[in-house]
């Protein structure tokens, strides 16, 4: 039987990236055990959350860092620098493992020295990237910067762009990390960034794949819309625009766009019955505020159960994401039944279907988001997840990669 | 001048916000619907983000908190597992300096140990001189320090050689706990005592400590327009369970805690096994995760559903489940019965605590003999077998609840004057 482990920050972070293709693992007759520094709710007697010492030494790096990364531009989004890190290569799991996956796995998790150890146990290591950290000198996402491609140096997400900054260290230390070992794998679960890292220098001629993340399409489903909108409490009369993400404020997520998108609206008067439905967390009072229709904040919603009535009971969802790698929002929404109206950036334009299962707005275009919104909803457009990411075609593309792995481990 | 037209400003202690059933913020949501402005402090913010009106306070306050923590668990080492918790605070934090607190017209203290508040905090705002009122969420406020004496009637005449300890000590730490708040008690006259049911509201007339106290029946409230009645098939299309297949669910809490009785429902469960109506049933557990013991000893088809925190995903599954089973052999209130009855489902539980007050026997559900697992199968099958549906009486109703809360400041008011 194959036997992988998967190491992950917390199983809520990356999209519960780990978790939801662990359970996808098993059900394929894979086995799979998680390990992961921040414990939280899910309990389970294959994941295993690591002790205190780990956890300390996962906030010394985390201040560090803070520090270390001090002057850096606002909104420029994350910047990791590993300093410290838990070496887990010696534990059973690992030890047990024929594959070792990478999820995400910063903020004082695994230093680029922990993973080494875990690339000396010269087992195929699947870097599962979610997002640009693996292939770039430190930043999470490069927006516009393109040095990640030919080595970076002055990074602009520093306000003081110096000659051999701290992303031209890292670049240099997983420049050579990455050179040294072979039996490193790269997984993209979105177009985009795949073809990122085939332009990255660190990554160009390492094997990359695009698999994308998997989504229980059993969990994630449709309902009927309007028993959906009467369990939320909403009139099913109203037309209901969802927005969502962990932290709705940030600037990546793109409320603004959307923000603007719903005064165009408004100004047209396209709809009469507008509410807009919003999870997550953030400033719900100023959010508000800036809103020209009817508002529900649903908070922050943990359980996938609860989300997927929020899916259901939206007309459509929009993810006006700046930068995004495959937002799971987009996947579950489709899944759910629900178009997306969202930018061509990142792993959108993977799942979207322009005007089949939602809408690609023009970048950064307020206007076209509206139109988007109102073609969703006029022509009663119904989202639907591609085949390409049924669970089952998912599981098939981890399977070929192990294949892959064992014909290149053996050269 | 008219005092009635000013907003009553109410603050409420709580360990986080989760703590004791979300009772401070149920309770808070209410308040702000009534127009009462209510602010919460608690010490660990958990990750209910969004939640306008919450203070959490510092890191120093965590840290003194574990502190704490550690200091009791290691003086309390000789405690009998099976008799729950002992708290006897050492550390805390004083929040008496708090914008909140120094602006509100009542305190509201909630479940607040754990290291949030020691008996000195608590003094520290019994000296502000405005209306504290103690919310018992189980019995500490009014023993020695254990949370459920069970049997134990120490504390209706004083707390000493208490029978959580191994070893007994005529001057333990019950009698040191017992001695303390009788102190702190006899002291203030501003210390006012909610009890959420009538079983806790008798336990502390009859308590040495509160007996000559002013104490109060107010049951906890919730939020109606999440926990209700919906079509049961679309909740069980959602947490893919056929239309006909017949559920029941419960809470899963670790096997351990020794108030929440597992061991009863599990042996219902094998002896329903043997009734051929019900060897199809469907067991649905929200609760810590899969857990491979809980798994093991169920013998039917089993959904987990791991950790629920949202309140919408819970009330999912009380609509999918046709009877719903709280085999709890303590309980100071009983949420989880109150969101299945306003959910439609009944509820199949010992007549014990709080349970009483909610579920009348064979109507909107059953209450078991106590620590009778027979009888819990039994209860089982007469919800099935007469189709009982869960309801709840109107006395619950949040609007009254929170009339009794007004009552209460009334009552303070007359009082003073």
């Amino acid at each position: 039987m194959i036997k992988v482990v998967q190491l992950q920050y917390s199983t809520a972070s990356g999209g519960s990236s780990a978790l939801r293709l662990q359970k996808a693992f098993l059900k394929a007759g894979i086995e799979s055990s998680i390990i992961s520094l921040q414990a939280d709710r899910v309990r389970d007697d294959k994941i295993t959350y690591l002790g205190f010492r780990s956890k300390l030494i996962g906030r010394i790096d985390a201040k560090l860092q803070s520090f270390l990364t001090l002057p850096k531009l606002k909104d420029s989004g994350s910047f990791s620098f590993p300093i410290l890190g838990t070496n887990v290569a010696w534990m059973e799991q690992v030890k047990d493992a024929d594959y070792i996956y990478l999820h995400w796995i910063l903020n004082g998790f695994l230093s680029l020295k922990s993973i080494e150890s875990l690339a000396k146990l010269n087992k195929p290591i699947i870097v599962f990237m979610h997002d640009m950290w693996p292939i770039t000198g430190g930043c999470h996402y490069s927006l516009t910067c393109e040095k990640y491609t030919i080595g970076c140096d002055e990074c602009p997400m520093f306000i003081k762009q110096t000659k051999n900054d701290f992303s031209k260290k890292e670049f240099k230390n997983k420049l050579k990390f990455y050179s040294k070992y072979s039996n490193l794998f790269f997984v993209s679960p979105s177009t985009w960034l795949y073809d990122c890292a085939k332009q990255a220098l660190l990554t160009k001629d390492k094997p990359v794949f695009y698999i994308p993340n998997i989504l229980d399409n059993t969990v994630f489903k449709a309902l009927d819309k309007k028993k959906a909108k009467e369990i939320l409490n909403i009139d099913t009369e109203e037309t209901v625009i969802a927005f969502g993400a962990v932290s709705i404020d940030s600037s990546r997520k793109g409320w603004a766009y959307l923000q603007k998108a719903l005064e165009i609206l408004h100004a047209k008067k396209e709809f009469k019955n507008v509410l807009v439905l919003i999870f997550g967390s953030g400033n719900n009072s100023k959010m508000a505020a800036a809103i020209p229709f009817k508002v529900k904040f649903m908070g922050y919603l943990k359980d996938e159960y609860s989300k997927v009535l929020v899916y259901n009971a939206a007309d459509v969802f929009i993810v006006p994401s700046l930068a995004d790698n495959q937002p799971t929002t987009v996947q579950e929404s489709l899944s759910c039944g629900t178009p997306v109206v969202g930018f061509k950036i990142g792993g959108i334009p993977d799942m979207i279907r322009h005007k089949e299962n939602g809408y690609l707005a023009a970048y950064q275009d307020s206007e076209d988001i509206a139109e988007g919104i109102k073609f969703c909803c006029k022509e009663n457009l119904k989202g639907y997840m591609l085949s390409s990411f049924q669970p089952g075609a998912t599981i098939q593309k981890h399977l070929n990669l192990f294949e892959y792995t064992k014909t290149q481990m053996n050269k | 001048m008219n005092n009635n037209d000013k907003v009553i400003r109410v603050a409420q202690l709580q360990y986080s916000t989760e703590s004791g059933g979300s009772a401070a913020l149920r309770l808070q949501n209410a308040f702000l619907k009534d127009g009462i402005d209510s602010w919460i402090i608690s010490l660990i913010s958990d990750d209910v983000a969004g939640i306008d009106k919450t203070v959490y306070l510092g890191k120093r306050a965590g840290l003194v908190a574990k502190i704490d923590g550690r200091l009791q668990s290691y003086i309390t080492k000789s405690k009998i597992k099976e008799f729950g918790l002992f708290s006897y605070p050492l550390l805390g934090t004083n929040v008496a300096n708090l914008e909140e607190i120094k602006q509100a017209d009542y305190i509201y203290i909630h479940w607040a140990l754990n290291g949030f508040l020691n008996l000195n905090g608590i003094k520290k705002l019994t000296r502000l001189n405005k209306p504290i009122i103690i919310f018992l969420h189980d019995m500490w406020a009014i023993t020695g320090g254990c949370h459920y004496s069970f049997t134990c009637e120490k504390y209706k005449s004083g707390c000493y050689n208490c029978q959580m300890f191994e070893t007994t000590k005529k001057n333990d730490l019950s009698k040191k706990g017992f001695d303390k708040k009788l102190k702190l008690y006899s002291k203030f006259k501003n210390l006012y005592f909610v009890a959420p049911s009538k079983w806790l509201y008798d336990c502390a007339k009859q308590s040495f400590l509160t007996k000559d106290k002013p104490v109060f029946y107010i049951p906890n409230l919730l939020d109606t327009s999440i926990f209700k009645h919906f079509d049961k098939s679309t909740a069980k299309l959602a947490l893919n369970i056929g239309v006909d297949e017949k559920v029941i669910a419960f809470g899963a809490v670790s096997i351990e805690s020794p108030y929440k009785g597992w061991a009863y429902l599990q042996k219902a469960l094998e002896i329903l096994k043997d009734d051929p109506d019900y060897s199809n049933l469907t067991v649905l557990i929200f609760g810590s995760g899969y857990n491979k013991q809980i798994a093991d000893a169920i013998p039917f088809k089993t959904n987990f559903l791991g950790y629920l925190s949202d309140k919408y995903s819970t009330s999912l599954v009380y609509n999918a489940a046709d009877v719903f089973i709280a085999p709890s052999v303590v309980e100071a209130f009983g949420y989880v019965i109150m969101e299945s009855l306003y959910c439609g489902t009944p509820v199949v539980a010992f007549d014990v605590g709080g349970i009483p007050d909610m579920i009348k026997h064979k109507e909107n559900g059953y209450i078991a003999k106590y620590k009778d697992a027979n009888d819990v199968s039994e209860g089982i099958k007469f919800c099935f077998q007469h189709n009982i549906k869960g309801v709840i009486s109107s006395e619950f109703d949040p609007s009254i609840t929170v009339q009794r809360h007004l009552k209460l400041f009334d009552y303070i008011k007359s009082l003073k004057s």
